[in-house]
């Protein structure tokens, strides 16, 4: 029996939405070099916790990365 | 000053992307707008000219979508150049998992200016679909082969209405 619940697919989706909006922001950035630390920081981040099964901790992590999206962000805008 | 911002914002696509001030900062090639420099309405004609525009007169074709998105493909790094083929499968011949098709969707998105939502790019299964996909959203329509409505359907529609009949 599949363990996976509908919880766990819109968890999912979440974290697909927050890996889009990285991705998205990263293009907009012109360094290359900065551009390929974003990535590989994005990378490492979400392939460490891929193996997470446990909906409350996904949340948690899904939450982390939406704030660092926002600095990341807030740092581009200053930085413009 | 109001109408050129006016006629301005109804000629870029219609997704307008948030953050417009980065654009600025964008190495794209300017193409020169047609804008007179030397009208009273310099002060808004000068920051016109500095905004990339998208030309709504840009020719799309299919080898032109094919040949843009191949490319994208190739500099992608993940992706074998050898292996790649139209028809070669993301997940099963390629190795590439879900995080990588929304990183190859940001990327489609950069190069064609435009917004793939989740839904469709979960259907992007091989080099082909993503194509697919592009030309079904600019219409073009060259490399399908047309149905003819001519010979084929006369005959087909005589026997079934010489079944109808002896029925």
């Amino acid at each position: 029996m599949n363990q996976f619940s509908l919880k766990h697919f819109i968890v999912r989706s979440q974290a697909l939405a927050l890996y889009r909006d990285i991705m998205r922001t990263m293009m907009k950035i012109e360094d290359q070099d900065y551009r390929k630390e974003i990535r590989e920081w994005a990378r490492s981040e979400f392939h460490r916790n891929r193996t997470l099964r446990d909906l409350g901790e996904i949340r948690t992590q899904v939450a982390l990365g939406r704030r660092s999206l926002n600095e990341l962000k807030l740092a581009m805008r200053m930085a413009s | 000053m109001l109408s050129s911002t006016f006629r301005f914002l109804t000629r870029t696509s219609t997704f307008v992307r948030p953050m417009m001030t980065t654009l600025a900062r964008r190495s794209l090639s300017f193409k020169p707008t047609l804008v007179n420099l030397n009208d009273k309405h310099r002060q808004s004609a000068m920051i016109i000219n500095h905004i990339p525009v998208r030309q709504s007169h840009v020719h799309y074709t299919y080898p032109m979508i094919e040949s843009r998105v191949m490319l994208v493909l190739r500099l992608f790094d993940k992706i074998d150049g050898d292996a790649l083929q139209l028809d070669s499968k993301f997940a099963q011949d390629l190795g590439l998992d879900s995080l990588d098709i929304v990183e190859i969707t940001a990327a489609l998105e950069d190069e064609f200016w435009t917004e793939i939502p989740d839904v469709d790019s979960d259907h992007f299964l091989t080099p082909r679909h993503i194509i697919q996909y592009l030309c079904d959203k600019y219409d073009v329509y060259e490399h399908v082969e047309p149905v003819s409505a001519g010979k084929e359907y006369m005959e087909e529609a005589k026997a079934a209405a010489e079944r109808a009949h002896h029925h």
